[in-house]
């Protein structure tokens, strides 16, 4: 088999990987070498599903000896298997590097034989890498579950972020789809990770010569979709990640369905990528806003809504708290205005420090004044020509585009009428407010 | 007595012409309304600013003085080659004068507005390069070429001279006509009149499809969004790189090599003063 059908096949396999980001690490580049890292990462292309790739992602190789039912590299799956040799890949990761076409290796691999042989060949290659072709760009590993944390370690001190993928958002759902995996046997490796980094954290500053454990932290990814888990328990499991193992990330992944099983969606399921979008607006929001997962849902509201974001969804249930004063509220409030950004949030505060700020200025900043006009006042008074009703606040809130999006045919069944038709902006906006 | 205002200035075109044109502003007690280069028409008389690169020196001194930011937003507001930018940044220096080194936060200003709009278009092209730019070997060298609004160069410069300390490569700017030349260690952004570059070799031709086989197996099927990565990567950048159809314009299908022609020697400020 030659190297591009081995590319092919093994980059088929990793491509429901959601993570390609290269983030999280700063390092110049070394004479004799080649590669650095900076903090903000990189992306180098977009590909036709507007994601972006920052990395080479493959697998090592996709033989694998577990059977987990939602994934397209299992035992069972009658499909092309190939395997990377270390030397391979490391040739290809430079060449490819040089070029300016990638931002570094993401390496990850289906078990083969078992955890601890598919770890030593993920080592071998990144080895190769770092000492050989002395290579300072990004590389993300995946930790192979169930591998000797002393592996671990050493796959630790090569790369720069560490990832384990907990796959499915409850243990329920983990032992329904993948009866050979354990939540004990995803969360150990995790725990090694975060101790690791911990540890090392003092390491360097006491020893010259420590290496540093995975410099960019550790990161995770769960499928949205496939299980009937809701919004609620997957933010609250986020949230838990971001607290108790000090992730640097947690991804959503939508569902793809890539083989009928009578547990899984039926394989012409619409991947959800509605609820994806809405998942990461809410993380960003406990990573950036100071939101906590019990603000943003709760017993009552177990997912999403549709058609509004969830700040925006959190601003209208607590209109008490609004409107608030730019030229004095603090950076906190500020950030829980819908329509304010971190960025356009500093900037408010440096531009304030000069002089009081009106509405034009605000626009000049960056502020998206159609959101954020209801819950903001500039020297005590409002937006000229706004009020506060509901309806006109969901008029602004709610983009065209959501209500497009949220008017698709729905995959219930439905008994056809006569005198159906499909619902108006009206009475959406009715439904929302609660007249109908 | 206030400052005359009914008066346009000319200069050379260059950024030294351009501090000179701040410099004399305060000589002559004048607020120009208009900076121009020598042949644009004008409803305002006009006054010809000669550059003496001196006077452009204590320009420059005096704003690194105040503020360093506020000089790079300057240097950055050039780079961005933006219709105007002479009379913006103008009136951006005289409130730097006027306000200190805090200019930079008053972002409710449309004139320091006007200027960070700018600043931000330059330095997101800049960045957007060193994400979508793509280097071709020749003979163990490493080409590429780009089209950009913005001059960018001196930050792709530094920004690939550390992540190739060891490479040997050319980064040619189609739109500005010059060449970033860099082998270990040092690098020169030179003028070029014209490149043309030779089909690829085997290797290379083996490893663009191998880079094009990974683009099109990578994204899923299910997920398509044409929007989306038109978004993220502006179909301007598209004809120069690997992964899109029909990328290499530069590329004769002949055969004949024609290097890149020696450069002249040229002052070290030379990326500044080609506009």
């Amino acid at each position: 088999m030659d190297l591009i059908e081995k590319l092919t096949i093994l980059a088929d396999a990793a491509k429901y990987d959601a993570a390609c980001t290269s983030s999280g690490v700063n390092r110049p580049g070394r004479r004799g070498g080649i590669g650095n890292c900076t903090a903000a990462g990189i992306c180098h292309s977009f590909s036709a599903d507007g994601r972006c790739i920052s990395l080479l992602k493959v697998l090592m190789a996709n033989s694998c000896i577990y059977d987990c039912k939602y994934c397209v590299n299992r035992r069972s799956n009658d499909c092309r298997r190939a395997a990377f040799t270390p030397r391979e890949l490391a040739e290809l990761t430079i060449q490819f590097y040089r070029r300016n076409y990638i931002e570094g290796l993401f390496l990850s691999s289906a078990v083969v034989k078992n955890p601890d042989y598919t770890c030593e060949r993920m080592i071998e290659t990144l080895v190769l890498l770092r000492e050989e072709y002395r290579f300072g760009g990004y590389i993300h590993a995946k930790a192979i579950p169930g591998a000797d944390p002393l592996l671990l370690h050493r796959l630790g001190t090569l790369c720069d972020r560490m990832s384990v993928n907990i796959e499915l958002p409850s243990q329920r759902s983990l032992s329904l789809l993948c009866p050979e995996k354990r939540k004990e046997d995803i969360l150990r490796p995790m725990g090694l990770i975060r101790d690791g980094i911990q540890e090392n954290a003092s390491d360097l500053v006491r020893y010259r010569h420590a290496l540093p454990f995975a410099p960019a932290g550790q990161s995770t990814q769960m499928i949205i979709g496939a299980t009937p888990d809701t919004d609620l328990q997957i933010l609250r499991l986020t949230q838990a990640m971001y607290r108790k193992y000090r992730l640097k990330r947690v991804f959503f992944s939508a569902y793809m369905p890539v083989q009928a099983d009578s547990l899984l969606p039926a394989l012409d399921t619409k991947p959800p990528l509605l609820r994806e979008h809405r998942l990461y607006q809410a993380d960003w929001l406990l990573r950036f806003y100071g939101f906590q997962a019990e603000e943003l849902l709760d017993e009552g509201h177990q997912n999403f809504h549709p058609l509004l974001d969830p700040k925006c969804s959190w601003a209208v249930q607590h209109m008490d708290q609004f409107p608030i004063e730019v030229n004095s509220a603090p950076y906190e409030m500020l950030l829980r205005v819908p329509g304010i950004g971190v960025k356009s949030a500093q900037r408010i505060l440096a531009a304030r420090r000069a002089g009081p700020l009106q509405f034009e200025g605000l626009r000049r900043i960056g502020v998206v004044l159609k959101r954020a006009q209801f819950f903001l006042l500039c020297g005590g008074k409002l937006m000229e020509g706004v009020t506060v009703s509901p309806n006109a606040l969901l008029r602004s809130l709610v983009s065209q585009q959501d209500l497009e999006r949220a008017q698709l045919p729905q995959d219930a069944p439905e008994q056809l009428s006569l005198f159906d038709r499909p619902p108006r902006k009206e009475d959406v906006f009715q439904c929302l407010t609660g007249q109908l | 007595m206030p400052d005359r205002t009914t008066i346009a200035y000319t200069y050379d075109g260059s950024f030294a012409g351009l501090l000179c044109c701040i410099f004399d502003s305060y000589l002559r007690k004048e607020r120009p309304v208009e900076i121009l280069l020598e042949g644009d028409p004008t409803f305002y008389p006009r006054r010809q600013i000669q550059t003496d690169p001196a006077h452009a020196k204590r320009v420059w001194r005096s704003l690194l003085q105040i503020s360093r930011e506020a000089a790079d937003w300057v240097a950055a507001g050039w780079a961005s080659c933006a219709p105007n930018r002479e009379t913006a940044l103008y009136q951006f220096v005289r409130l730097l004068y006027q306000y200190g080194a805090k200019v930079t936060s008053l972002f409710a200003d449309p004139a320091v507005d006007r200027v960070f709009r700018m600043v931000r278009t330059q330095r997101n092209e800049a960045h957007l390069y060193t994400e979508l730019l793509r280097f071709s070997e020749y003979g163990g060298g490493l080409v590429a070429v780009i089209s950009p609004k913005c001059l960018v160069l001196p930050q792709l410069a530094r920004h690939f001279a550390d992540r190739f300390p060891e490479e040997a490569f050319l980064i040619y700017d189609e739109a500005h006509r010059q060449g970033l030349f860099y082998r270990p260690y040092q690098w020169t952004i030179q003028p070029v009149e014209r490149l043309d570059l030779n089909r690829p070799e085997e290797g290379e031709q083996c490893l663009r499809e191998l880079w094009q086989r990974y683009y099109d197996t990578i994204s899923i099927q299910g997920r398509y969004n044409p929007k989306c990565r038109q978004t993220h990567c502006p179909k301007r950048f598209w004809k120069h790189m690997t992964e899109m159809e029909g990328c290499n314009p530069l590329e004769s299908s002949g055969g004949q090599q024609l290097a890149a022609p020696a450069p002249p020697v040229l002052p070290a400020d030379a990326s500044i003063k080609i506009s």
